[in-house]
Formats: C-alpha cells, sequence, structure tokens
C-alpha cells in the first residue's frame, strides 16, 4: 500500500514530466514550426547569435537591456527588410533564448550540488 | 505595442474575443493575452499553459508568493508592465501592500515583510536574472538551508524562466497600461481566471 508521502512524491514526478512536456512543446513551437522566418534563424537568435545590422543590434539589446528598447530600433529592423510577423518571431524566440540561459545555469548548479553531495 | 499585428492581426473569432474582454473588463486586455491570442499555435498556446501551470499549478510556493517573485524579477528587469501587474497581483494574493521600495530594500526587510525562506528565493532569482554565469551550488544550497524543499527550487527556476522571456516581451514590443488602476484591474483579472484562456482562442 502508498504511504502519504511516497503518494505525494508521485504526485510530484506526474506534475514535473508534465511541465517539462509543457516546456518542450513550447520550445519546438516557437522554435521549430513553420513562419515568416527559417526554423535555423530563429534557433540561431534563441541561442545567442545575433546577425549583423538592425536586427542583430535589437536582438542584442533584447537579450542584454531590453528596458532600453525604443520606437527607432524596431522601426530600423522593419525597414532593413524583415516583417511584423518576422520580427514578432525572433523577438519571441531571443527572448526565450536568454530566459532558458537563466534556467538552465540553476540547473546546472542543482545537478553539480546533487554530484557534489553524492559525493561525499 | 510596437507591432501593429499585436493589436490588430489576430484572426476574427480572436477579435471578437478581445472586444469582448475588453467590454466585460472595461479595460484595454491584457498585453500578454493580445500576445498570446495571435498566432496561438506558434508561441500562445504552450506559452498560457506553461504559465497556468508555473503559476498557479502545485507548488511549495503559494500563489501570492509566486505574483511576488514575478514582481522581484520584474523590477530587476526594468519591466514596468509586469511589475505594475505583479506587485498589484501579490498585493492582493497576499493581503498587504508591495511596493517597488519594498522589493529594493528586501535585504534589509524583517520577517514580517520577507520571511527568510522568500528572501532566499530573492537571492536566488536575483543572481540567476542578472548575473546567470555565476549560479553556483552554493546558491541552490542557501535556498535549501532555508527550508525550500527540492520541488520548490525547481519551481523558482521556472519562474525565472517565465519572466525572464515575458519581461523582454514586454519592454520589446512595448506593452503598456495607463493607469495604475489599469494594472491592478489586470491583476484581479489574472487572479480570478488564474491564467485560464479557453482553449478554443488558442487554436
Amino acid at each position: 500500500m502508498w504511504s502519504i508521502p511516497a503518494l505525494r512524491k508521485r504526485a510530484d514526478r506526474r506534475h514535473g514530466r508534465r511541465r517539462a512536456k509543457q516546456m518542450t512543446a513550447l520550445l519546438r513551437a516557437v522554435l521549430e514550426s513553420p513562419g515568416a522566418t527559417d526554423p535555423t534563424m530563429r534557433q540561431a537568435v534563441f541561442h545567442g547569435t545575433s546577425p549583423d545590422g538592425p536586427l542583430g543590434e535589437y536582438v542584442a539589446k533584447i537579450r542584454q537591456q531590453s528596458y532600453r528598447i525604443g520606437d527607432d530600433d524596431v522601426q530600423r529592423v522593419l525597414e532593413s527588410g524583415y516583417g511584423q510577423d518576422a520580427v514578432f518571431e525572433l523577438t519571441v524566440a531571443a527572448a526565450l533564448g536568454t530566459a532558458a540561459e537563466r534556467c538552465e545555469a540553476g540547473m546546472r548548479a542543482m545537478r553539480d550540488g546533487q554530484v557534489g553531495r553524492e559525493g561525499r | 505595442m510596437r507591432l501593429d499585428v499585436l493589436d490588430h492581426g489576430h484572426g476574427r473569432r480572436n477579435r471578437l474575443a478581445l472586444r469582448l474582454m475588453g467590454a466585460l473588463a472595461g479595460t484595454e486586455p491584457d498585453a500578454v493575452v493580445k500576445t498570446a491570442l495571435y498566432r496561438p499555435r506558434f508561441f500562445g498556446r504552450p506559452w498560457i499553459f506553461l504559465i497556468r501551470s508555473i503559476m498557479r499549478g502545485r507548488s511549495p510556493w503559494t500563489p501570492g508568493e509566486r505574483e511576488l517573485f514575478g514582481a522581484f524579477i520584474s523590477r530587476l528587469n526594468t519591466c514596468r508592465y509586469c511589475l505594475g501587474v505583479h506587485s498589484s497581483g501579490a498585493t492582493l494574493r497576499l493581503g498587504r501592500q508591495i511596493t517597488t521600495e519594498q522589493l529594493d530594500h528586501w535585504r534589509d526587510a524583517g520577517d514580517a515583510t520577507f520571511p527568510p525562506r522568500v528572501r532566499a528565493a530573492f537571492a536566488l532569482l536575483e543572481k540567476l536574472t542578472l548575473s546567470p554565469s555565476q549560479v553556483t551550488p552554493a546558491d541552490i544550497a542557501a535556498v535549501r538551508a532555508a527550508g525550500v524543499p527540492e520541488e520548490g527550487i525547481v519551481d523558482l527556476l521556472h519562474i525565472a524562466f517565465l519572466f525572464n522571456a515575458v519581461n523582454r516581451l514586454a519592454n520589446a514590443l512595448d506593452y503598456e497600461w495607463d493607469t495604475e488602476a489599469t494594472a491592478s484591474k489586470i491583476a484581479a483579472i489574472l487572479n480570478r481566471t488564474g491564467y485560464r484562456i479557453p482553449g478554443f482562442l488558442l487554436r
């Protein structure tokens, strides 16, 4: 028979799996689905590779100082030949990529700590 | 918003839904909802499911504490839009006023303002947000030592993901509310709906 802590642990594991699936679904939709931009371009922006020109400057600002973005930054990207849908897709990819790096940094520290604790 | 498609580019069904939401709430719909309802299969559908799970799903953190962490990260990222909405959300859920000043001086706050486990969470969230490459196992251990279980630490990492993403969207795309009363209204709606959006609008 299951004890209450064991049931709770099972529920936690189920919850963890569901959350991981939701995270994967989000990243797959943004990085792999067809759109106005090529998925490889979105993936590059997600991983921090900034293209040259106004788009590169815009993506770098999203990653580092998004609060300094102004109308001009977006306007310059639009004038350089990207449509609104393309800018939308690349903005989402850059924002998620920067956020994912932060989550991953925490996960890595958790894993490293786990190894250290088990090694003791 | 800086991209016209996010204000006016929705399909007919979602355009009507947004108009209805605005009329019922007596305010412009939340910019996050407007973004989510634009081409929802590209972003909004999985995004809304994830938000709901992180902000209202099973967690050792109360919904009020999660709103508080959202406000805290938004402050660090200088995101006025999310700070306004989520500090109002935290105020509503925690039953006491959460101010920007409290968030700025969290290290000096007493246990009554921010209990030790919340301060430990703030320390981790601050490092993850401002200097992620410097996060070490010791930062995680400090949160654990404050009495936060493993799943609570994972939840903090997911909250950091959520708000570091949405703050950048809000700043880049120029999400705005006109007065603080509007921000409180949006927070009240999110609180009432629990971040739910009817599934058929996300198809």
